[in-house]
């Protein structure tokens, strides 16, 4: 995945993002107090007001702008958790100007230790850490066997959606949903469903730019 | 939805600029990107700012809590969301007077994360900052894990006390175990009888019916922690002090001061009868209320319900209390003799 890819990946999770917007905010309003779909949408708006400026760079120094951005547009709980998630992606990737499976794989790798020091959630703990965690295993898993990325992405998102949709299962252990307990038993976590619906903008834009053979 | 609004997406930087229309010659408005920040203009130099914030939607905490002997900054997200750091940082720098600032906010994560990069580029600068995390709600967890509780209505008895230090020329450093004591001393149970809407999503944020209350109701109209049959003032009452004194650190001989608090829809009649019902209780545990404050000052939206805050006081804490202040809604925080 080269800049032009990346760019393209920012502005399709901005569209699918603010698209869901009423949906995860819904979701919110289960456990907290109903805006995350609002803020998450206020977020990639400043974000696609500033990917045009982004176009000459390369694909570390856009994620970490983009991470610059998400956090000064964003704000409540999501905001320096998404600035966070991008920024350690922009600075794992370091340099490089192509990104490959392995690469992806420390990149996101990355993110989660990030996230995880910033918010101190652990898997499981009804997080978007529990739509991340099982992509960034599965991206390991396919960095080993050499698989290419277009295929690992796709296979590292459907572990973010299946891990976000397991969310419903468990008990809430951060933020405002966690003085309910038990209560959040049933309600998918809205964070992990906007990072499954993240990455799989990225594994979406990477499908559209290598067509099946 | 039936809100006096304009467009939802606006209502945050509306209300801040109907704010600035009504005491504008006390305030600047300074904006950041989306956000605004409302700063008094009369700080005197070399004495410890007061900043504090939160979402929007709690009107008219904390935009209301500006002035002499409280606070200094108010810095707001959108409707009950944490500011970003860049407004925060704003607001910091545009009050700080040398001797650094003080943060008071309430203990939520996306508060507590965007303060705190705040601190960290505020200490880049060279900006000297204290965050006191409030926390006074006994429903969110117990005594012993009291740093996961969420903070609620002594958000306004902490920024009266450390304005009042402030005001009184303590430093940064001096102040820290005075407040950090206050907070100590402050404890606040809510109760919700209707939900919240919140103007962006126009539905209300939970569900209660006609014969229920929710106990332990949080600041955003997040579920309580247990629902409970409607029940008259009196044994509400009862049963939100009974929990407060359990929790420590009230007890006979004690004085303390008592907010009850309006959510939004809860009249001062109600307010009176409840304020009326805590003096009954308090008293039979031999616990004296120096001074009580009713009405809206810390809501979630069209909420009805009510919260109770008791602080405990000592010689020190009476006397911050009771110097002045002046703000255009905490005008009342003015000693009453």
């Amino acid at each position: 995945m080269d800049a032009p890819a990346l760019i393209r990946a920012l502005a399709l999770m901005g569209e699918r993002l603010r698209e869901q917007k009423d949906w995860l905010s819904g979701l919110d309003a289960a456990c907290g107090d109903g805006d995350h779909g609002v803020s998450v949408a206020r977020g990639f708006e400043a974000v696609e007001e500033n990917i045009l400026a982004w176009a000459q760079l390369a694909p570390g120094p856009i994620l970490r702008q983009c991470g610059r951005v998400l956090l000064s547009s964003t704000g409540g709980a999501i905001g320096p958790i998404l600035a966070t998630f991008f920024s350690e992606l922009g600075k794992a990737c370091g340099d490089s100007g192509e990104i490959d499976t392995p690469t992806m794989a420390v990149m996101l790798q990355a993110s989660l230790d990030g996230v995880t020091r910033l918010g101190g959630a652990r898997p499981g703990d009804k997080t978007l850490l529990d739509a991340l965690a099982p992509a960034v295993d599965s991206l390991r898993r396919d960095a080993d066997d050499a698989v290419p990325l277009r295929r690992a992405m796709h296979r590292a998102a459907e572990a973010a959606a299946g891990g976000a949709r397991e969310t419903a299962g468990l008990v809430a252990r951060q933020g405002r949903a966690r003085y309910l307990g038990e209560r959040s038993i049933g309600h998918p976590d809205p964070g992990a469903h906007t990072m499954a619906i993240i990455l799989t903008a990225v594994a979406d834009a990477i499908r559209e730019e290598e067509p099946r053979a | 939805m039936k809100k006096l609004i304009n467009d939802p997406n606006r209502v945050r930087e509306e209300l801040f600029e109907g704010f600035l229309a009504a005491y504008g010659k006390q305030y600047n408005l300074i904006r950041v990107g989306e956000g605004t920040v409302a700063v008094r203009r009369d700080i005197p130099d070399g004495r410890v700012a007061v900043l504090t914030g939160g979402g929007s939607g709690h009107e008219p905490l904390f935009l209301g809590a500006l002035g002499p002997g409280m606070a200094d900054a108010a810095v707001c997200g959108d409707i009950f969301s944490a500011p970003s750091p860049d407004l925060i940082v704003a607001g910091a720098g545009a009050v700080h007077r040398g001797a650094g600032v003080c943060m008071i906010h309430g203990n939520y994560a996306g508060d507590n994360m965007n303060f705190r990069i705040a601190c960290e580029m505020l200490a880049e600068e060279g900006i000297p900052t204290f965050q006191l995390r409030v926390w006074d709600d006994i429903a969110s967890a117990p005594p012993a894990r009291k740093e996961e509780r969420r903070g609620m209505t002594a958000d306004v008895f902490l920024i009266k006390i450390a304005g009042a230090l402030a005001e009184r020329g303590a430093s940064l450093a001096g102040m820290v175990p005075v407040i950090e004591r206050a907070r100590e001393y402050c404890r606040t149970l809510g109760v919700a009888l209707t939900s919240a809407t919140v103007p962006q999503t126009g539905k209300p944020t939970f569900e209660i019916g006609e014969s229920e209350m929710e106990i332990g109701i949080g600041m955003h109209g997040e579920p309580g922690v247990g629902r409970e049959p409607m029940a008259s003032a009196d044994s509400t009452c009862r049963r939100m002090i009974d929990r407060m004194v359990a929790d420590l650190p009230f007890r006979a001989g004690d004085e303390v001061l008592l907010l009850v608090n309006s959510m939004g829809a809860t009249t001062y009649m109600e307010l009176y009868i409840m304020a009326r019902a805590a003096h009954r209780v308090l008293a039979e545990y031999g616990i004296s209320v120096h001074a009580t404050h009713a009405g809206p000052f810390f809501t979630c939206q069209e909420m009805a319900g009510c919260m109770i805050t008791l602080m405990k006081l000592d010689e020190e804490l009476k006397s911050l209390y009771h110097a002045p202040a002046h703000s255009p809604d905490y005008f009342l925080m003015r000693a009453l003799e």
